[in-house]
This record gives structure tokens, C-alpha cells and sequence, in this order.
């Protein structure tokens, strides 16, 4: 018998057309990866995020993220069905590990910080994942009413994000400083 | 005799290596979706940085680099940043 494992399926969708027909075609995969799959685990919208490079032209694309468990023979099944898809830019399969379960959650959080009016848009226009729709639903309304706190409770991240960034400056710079260090040592010597 | 200095210089600069920073907190998530972490092993051109520079132990060197050639082919780290001056 084939070994059932656990697999982690990303797919980027193209943005340009109608949202809800893209939306739908979220739920497309879904059943395509269900039908196939011996257990499916879960799926995070992670949102409409910029390409570092243009795919196929387009600048932006929709990052929808699976988890399930199948035997070895089911990921290029799966695989060949998505390059038929016109909606599916590009696609990855990889195993997953113990970790991949957590990132549905982060993900879909991310998804609501980064693009809050297309969750919204979901909110009132479909519910094909009504807890989400739930999770999201409660927080807006906690935070109509409080006015005041919830831009206090939107700048935070920005602030970590900008922290990041010199962060990794930070952990760049030390070797640009050896190298600076090296040549001055070189100059000395000479 | 300046190559001998030299070479002896290079000796010291390895007795004192940078510690793994994955190996001294474990809970740093070496994954494709973890781009925060990644885009910190990458140069300012998009190169993975060498483990020489950047400390990162052998092993998690290894799971470094396919996480970022992941990362790559889905658009979350560009594969070249062209720098003209």
C-alpha cells in the first residue's frame, strides 16, 4: 500500500477578471485537491500580494494555500489538472511537515491585515467559508465601537514591519563592516 | 612574505565563526512562507548569502537555500535585483 502523506499546495491565481469568479475558482481547486485526496486539512486565502517579477505579465496574483494528506500518486494528478486551469498562473507541491498546519492560521491572518477592503467585499458578497467570514465579521465590529483604539490597534503592525526591514539591514551589515575591517587591515599591513 | 601574513590573519578571522542563529532559536521557521526570515539570507542583488558571511550551520544552510529557491518560483523573493549606477 502506498504511504499516505501530507502535502502543501500553493497556488497563485491570476487577478485580472471579476473577484467573485476568481473566488470561485478558489473553491474549484478545493474540491479538485478533495476528490483526490484521502483527508483534506485546509485552505488559507492569503490575499492579492505584488510579484517581485512579472509572471505571465501580470504584476499581482491571488495566493491561496492547501493542506491535505494523499498517497504519492495523487500530487502530479493534481499538478497536471492545475496547468490545465488558465485561472492558475503557477502552482508548487511540497511535502509538508509538522509546521504546515500553523501556517494556515497565519496566513489567513496576514490576508486580513494586508488586504482589508477585498475581506470585507467577501464578508457581504459570499459565504463559501463561513468561519472565516465569522472570525473577520466579530473583529470589525469590536473595533467600530472603539473608535479611537482601532487605528491605535492597526499602526502597531506597520511599525513592526518597518522594525523588520532594518532588522535585516542589521543582519547584512556585519559583513559588510568585516569586509570594510579586512581591507583597512589590508591598508595597514601595506 | 606579506602572503604569509595574510594567511595567518584569515586563520583567526575562522577561530571565531558566528553562531547558527536557526541552531540558537529553534523556533525560527525555516519555510518558503516565512519570507521575513529568508529575504535576511539574501543579498541586496537577490544572491543567497554564503554561510562564511551569514553563520548559518551546514544543515541549515541546506534547508535555507530550497526554501528560498521556493520562495523564488512563486514571486515572494525576486530571483535578481538589477542595481545601475
Amino acid at each position: 500500500m502506498a504511504k499516505v502523506q501530507k502535502y502543501e499546495l500553493m497556488v497563485i491565481f491570476d487577478s485580472q477578471g471579476d473577484e467573485d469568479e476568481i473566488r470561485r475558482e478558489f473553491d474549484v481547486v478545493q474540491s479538485l485537491v478533495e476528490k483526490r485526496a484521502t483527508e483534506f486539512i485546509g485552505r488559507a486565502v492569503w490575499g492579492l500580494k505584488e510579484f517581485k517579477y512579472p509572471i505571465k505579465k501580470r504584476q499581482s496574483g491571488y495566493y491561496v494555500y492547501y493542506v491535505f494528506k494523499a498517497g504519492p500518486d495523487v500530487p502530479p494528478q493534481i499538478s497536471e489538472a492545475l496547468k490545465m486551469d488558465e485561472m492558475v498562473l503557477r502552482h508548487l507541491i511540497v511535502r509538508g511537515d509538522e509546521n504546515s498546519e500553523k501556517y494556515l492560521g497565519i496566513l489567513e491572518s496576514g490576508s486580513a491585515t494586508q488586504t482589508e477592503t477585498p475581506a470585507q467585499k467577501v464578508e457581504e458578497q459570499q459565504a463559501p467559508f463561513p468561519e472565516q467570514a465569522a472570525e473577520e465579521g466579530n473583529q470589525p465590529e469590536g473595533a467600530e465601537q472603539p473608535e479611537p483604539e482601532a487605528p491605535s490597534e492597526e499602526t502597531p503592525p506597520e511599525k513592526t514591519e518597518s522594525v523588520d526591514q532594518p532588522e535585516s539591514g542589521e543582519k547584512l551589515h556585519p559583513s559588510g563592516e568585516t569586509g570594510e575591517k579586512t581591507e583597512s587591515e589590508e591598508s595597514k599591513e601595506q | 612574505m606579506a602572503v604569509r601574513k595574510r594567511k595567518k590573519k584569515k586563520k583567526k578571522d575562522l577561530q571565531r565563526r558566528k553562531p547558527c542563529p536557526f541552531c540558537l532559536d529553534p523556533t525560527l521557521d525555516i519555510d518558503y512562507k516565512n519570507v521575513e526570515v529568508l529575504s535576511r539570507f539574501v543579498s541586496e542583488k537577490g544572491k543567497i548569502v554564503p554561510r562564511r558571511n551569514s553563520g548559518v550551520c551546514a544543515k541549515h544552510q541546506r534547508r535555507l537555500a530550497k526554501e528560498i529557491k521556493r520562495a523564488r518560483f512563486l514571486a515572494l523573493i525576486p530571483y535578481i535585483v538589477y542595481t545601475y549606477r
